[in-house]
């Protein structure tokens, strides 16, 4: 019985995996016929015959002219491995301010009231030119600026006038930014084709943006990537001449392995770096090392952990997740920690220098910071772009190094860009920053009218702004990128700082009140800019923006702060 | 603060996907014949050639069923009559046929239908010594036409088909032995409204081909990859006033939706601008984190973003050297960029080295004027509004030239050069 079971399944599955029985047992309908061959030959030589039966005119006879396709696609403006490529653009910038409720016995010549200054920036690349295998790049920029003087009745001297609108230079300059020389693919194999070596003025981008003159040498493989340079740091804006120009020498290398690209592919890159900066007239010595993991699941789930060391001891952390979501949602997380024993404000700065040329930028020692970061935005009905961020630092620094310069503080922000129109969009911003500082009633100074008072603790965590709110709102109108758009931006910016001065009222326990002596503790101002970008064809470009200020704050005497730029680029 | 929520929730929730399907799932209908009952049915034993299956007295379809139709109406009827009722004396049999279901996307269609194959001129000559345009198989009668099995059999027909060629009784050359989900997408639909025969030639009189429409028929190699238009492919003449109408430009709602006017506040999905707006990614967003995706495909920044050096090692300095971010104002110059460099120091690191700060710091202030009016008591008010703007040039202690009678005596401020 069992043995007629099975062969009945057997049989079953024999019928079931056999195909259907599609074959035509009959003729099918002889009422159609194809064309005679004739015909059809010569439809094949003469494509101007429909090749039948005769469809809409329209629809069926060839084109002898194919339509015009639009010329404005972006993707035509340039082709990026040309041999030759340039653009220049030149520009002149106003700058202006005003001085209003002049102290009698101030100067006439305070600063300079009106700025005006030509700029120019230049940019040629080469691919091929003189041997298939070599590249080159050059970009650089000048500014032609008259340094103003005015005269010094104490020095009986001319001397450097201060400018309307704060500008690193002050005289005209030329300062190239890059100009290197690159061969790769030189060695005829296919083995080395990942090799690249580069010469000259280049920037390196790692922990930070390395820019140099030296050489460097690349291997870009798909499984590993490694790189080796040495140099010298470049002297970046460095607008006085009596300063000292040399700068240390560097040597550093990277190596980072993507385990994507093996046969069994692992979601994971490896990577390490190290840079090395030789003792300067600015810069100490260091040797700077960092480790990162980018584990990456998914193409729009992103996990990366950093660890950056200093002389041996981790110095900064960080960790970063990304999450994208149908393209236009997007999620952001960072968290990042720094100790007491990272540099300062770059890594050529390692401690506070007295005597060097940051002698007019001391914000004290570094103190550990824990930065933690969201930002999230999407794009809703495909015209409704949202955005909102939040941010809590924490400064880890014990009572008694605390200083004003690494307060801890929460951020909050967002913005909202509707599109109203087709070519019109209008925007909102929020941004919010509170920041923690001391209250000490006792660290406040009794001020004694008409009596020089004491200046604080230097860098007191008592002191510096409370916090500042600011919004803004936007209106752009675009006729399509590399066309013509115009912006116009207004904003408003409310600002609390901590009173430092105040004087104690008879009866009074305390004086933190700014009705006191008169001493503000709130700044309200306000600004805004316009800015109209058009292209004349694909190759010629004109940009002006003019921005306005009311007073700051501190300089109440100071107002109408305004800077117009007008520019003209040309791209080949 | 829950309404807050609830809104951001329903904001999200309204986001926008770019890979819905056109099409929601579809459930089938039990009361239609299914293909995959009848797949050990051949096709050709039910399709004949210019018959409907069963209108020959219920053949074949009584080979299996005979019973069904001896006994009184029932739910086998159903399957193609609307309903069935007893004849009455002097009357017809009332059994009206349910409509064919042309847009049943479980229908059986030629799934396997390549027109890269059919499109391929030289392929196509060489088999059967003609090529065939579009107008070809959707043309009939002037109008245009899905193609039925008619208009294959042209080429197919036994008789007529060159040896090797697929003919008409191999149904599985197109066909699979199930049904398919009509996978077909569909621009036009909703309020939307569209007519060909508009659209043969442009304001100039210059013939609009097939394929600019329809970009991707020619290589579909498939059924499934049969993608319908886009809006996209609207835009670049419905946007140009040398090639459409001013009534029938993009603005104008009215020209393709029934449904919709144009008012001030009408917002236009995006796909609906030219192609040289923004891509849809370029959020806000976007704009703030965006160095991974230059990373990953720095070939895409460079088809808008001017890339001189073709190199995508040098994407960012190529651009940032010349676009700020936005928050660097005339203001953010001034005074806001102290904050920030506090706040977040290593945001200013990226793009700006130590050189970059003192070059302005070691500049006089505008405020100071020169010796005199400001260092005897001007200071004095904007130093008690913000003395920590002092002490970062200013050294706390005694110090030469301002320890004298009126000046500070317990600290002083002493330039530090």
């Amino acid at each position: 019985m069992r043995l007629v079971l099975v062969l009945v399944l057997a049989l079953g599955v024999e019928a079931r995996a056999e195909d259907p029985r599609l074959r035509l047992n009959h003729d099918p309908v002889a009422s159609l016929h194809m064309r005679p061959a004739k015909a059809h030959k010569v439809a094949a030589t003469a494509p101007t015959t429909p090749s039948a039966p005769l469809p809409a005119p329209a629809l069926a006879t060839p084109e002898a002219t194919p339509p015009p396709q639009p010329t404005d696609e972006p993707a035509q403006v340039r082709d990026l491995r040309q041999p030759v490529s340039a653009r220049v653009n030149l520009g002149y910038v106003v700058d202006g301010a005003q001085l209003v409720n002049q102290s009698s016995t101030a100067p006439a010549d305070q600063f300079t009231k009106i700025r005006a200054y030509g700029f120019g920036e230049g940019y040629l690349s080469t691919h091929g030119v003189a041997f298939d295998s070599l590249s080159s790049y050059f970009a650089g920029r000048f500014i032609l600026a008259n340094q103003a003087t005015v005269y010094d009745p104490a020095s009986m001297a001319n001397k450097p006038a201060p400018q309307p609108v704060a500008t690193w230079f002050e005289r005209d300059l030329f300062e190239p930014r890059s100009a290197w020389a690159e061969v790769k693919d030189f060695v005829g194999s296919p083995a080395y084709e990942p090799l690249r070596i580069r010469a000259g003025e280049q920037y390196v981008y790692g922990p930070w943006v390395l820019h140099f003159y030296g050489a460097n040498v690349a291997w870009e493989g798909k499984l590993v990537h490694a790189t080796a340079y040495a140099g010298s740091q470049v002297p970046d804006y460095t607008i006085d001449p009596s300063l000292p120009q040399s700068r240390a020498a560097i040597a550093g290398g990277s190596v980072r392995f993507d385990l994507r690209d093996l046969a069994t592919p692992i979601p994971i890159t490896v990577g390490a770096q190290s840079v090395t900066l030789a003792q300067g007239l600015n810069a100490e010595s260091s040797r700077h090392n960092q480790v990162e993991v980018d584990w990456r699941p998914r193409r729009d789930f992103t996990l990366i952990g950093q660890a950056r060391t200093l002389a041996g001891k981790f110095v900064n952390e960080h960790l970063q997740l990304r999450i994208r979501w149908h393209e236009v949602t997007n999620l952001v997380i960072d968290v990042t920690h720094d100790a007491s024993t990272d540099w300062m404000w770059d890594p050529t700065v390692l401690e506070p220098d007295p005597v060097a040329a940051k002698r007019y930028l001391d914000l004290g020692p570094v103190l550990p910071q824990l930065l933690a970061s969201a930002r999230a935005g999407t794009l809703i009905a495909e015209n409704i772009d949202v955005y909102a961020r939040g941010a809590v630092a924490a400064d880890l620094a014990s009572d008694q190094t605390r200083d004003t310069y690494t307060p801890s503080y929460v951020e909050g922000g967002g913005a909202l860009e509707v599109r109203v129109r087709r070519t019109i969009a209008i925007g909102a911003s929020v941004l919010s920053r509170q920041t923690q500082r001391d209250d000490q009633v006792s660290a406040e100074i009794i001020d004694i009218p008409n009596q020089p008072d004491p200046i604080p603790v230097n860098a007191s965590s008592q002191m510096g702004e409370r916090g500042f709110t600011e919004i803004g709102t936007t209106a752009r109108m675009s006729l399509g990128a590399r066309k013509f758009s115009f912006l116009l931006e207004v904003y408003g910016r409310r600002t609390r700082y901590s009173l430092d001065y105040c004087a104690l009222q008879a009866g009074a326990s305390d004086c933190r009140s700014a009705l006191d002596t008169g001493v503000k503790s709130l700044g309200y101002r306000g600004g805004g800019r316009a800015q109209i970008d058009a292209w004349i064809g694909n190759r010629l470009r004109l940009f002006a923006s003019y921005e306005l200020s009311s007073s700051l704050e501190f300089t109440p005497n100071i107002t109408g702060y305004k800077s117009l730029r007008l520019m003209m680029e040309g791209v080949y | 603060m829950g309404r807050v929520i609830l809104l951001i929730a329903a904001m999200l929730a309204a986001c926008s996907s770019q890979v819905a399907p056109e099409v929601p799932l579809p459930k089938h209908d039990p009361t239609r014949l299914s293909h995959t009952q009848h797949a050990q049915v051949g096709c050709v034993e039910c399709h004949t050639m210019g018959t409907r299956p069963g209108s020959d007295d219920h053949k074949p379809c009584d080979r299996c069923h005979a019973q069904a139709f001896l006994v009184q109406p029932g739910e086998l009827c159903k399957v193609c009559h609307v309903e069935v009722t007893a004849p009455r004396a002097g009357e017809p049999l009332a059994a009206p046929l349910r409509p064919y279901p042309s847009e049943d996307i479980w229908q059986a269609e030629p799934s396997l239908f390549s027109h890269r194959t059919h499109m391929d001129a030289g392929n196509v000559e060489g088999a059967v010594g003609f090529h065939v345009s579009c107008a070809d198989c959707h043309v009939r009668d002037d109008k245009l036409v899905r193609p039925d099995h008619a208009t294959c059999a042209r080429c197919h027909a036994a008789e007529a088909s060159p040896k090797g060629l697929v003919t008409m009784s191999e149904c599985a050359r197109c066909h699979t032995a199930k049904d398919q989900l009509r996978t077909r997408s569909r621009l036009i639909r909703g309020d939307l409204k569209f007519d060909h025969a508009s659209h043969r030639s442009d304001r100039r009189g210059t013939q609009i081909k097939c394929e600019q429409c329809h970009a991707g028929s020619a290589v579909a190699t498939d059924y499934a990859s049969h993608a319908a238009p886009r809006i996209e492919n609207c835009v670049g003449c419905h946007d140009d006033s040398d090639r459409t109408p001013e009534a029938a430009r993009m603005r104008i709602c009215g020209t393709c939706h029934a449904g919709r006017t144009q008012t001030l506040t009408t917002l236009a999905p995006r796909n609906h601008l030219p192609a040289t707006e923004k891509p849809l990614d370029h959020t806000i967003a976007f704009r703030r984190d965006h160095a991974e995706a230059a990373e990953r495909d720095s070939a895409r920044c460079a088809t808008c973003h001017t890339q001189m050096s073709g190199n995508a090692r040098d994407t960012c300095d190529e651009c940032h050297q010349t676009m700020r971010p936005a928050d660097h104002r005339i203001t953010f110059r001034e005074v806001d960029h102290g904050p920030e460099a506090a706040a977040d120091r290593e945001r200013c690191a990226r793009c700006h080295v130590i050189e970059f700060c003192t070059a302005c710091h070691s500049q006089r202030p505008r405020s100071h004027g020169f010796p005199g009016s400001f260092a005897g008591s001007e200071h004095a008010v904007l130093a008690r509004e913000n003395v920590r703007a002092c002490l970062t040039c200013h050294v706390n202690g005694i110090a030469n030239g301002c320890s004298g009678p009126g000046c500070h005596q317990s600290a002083v401020g002493a330039p530090k050069r």
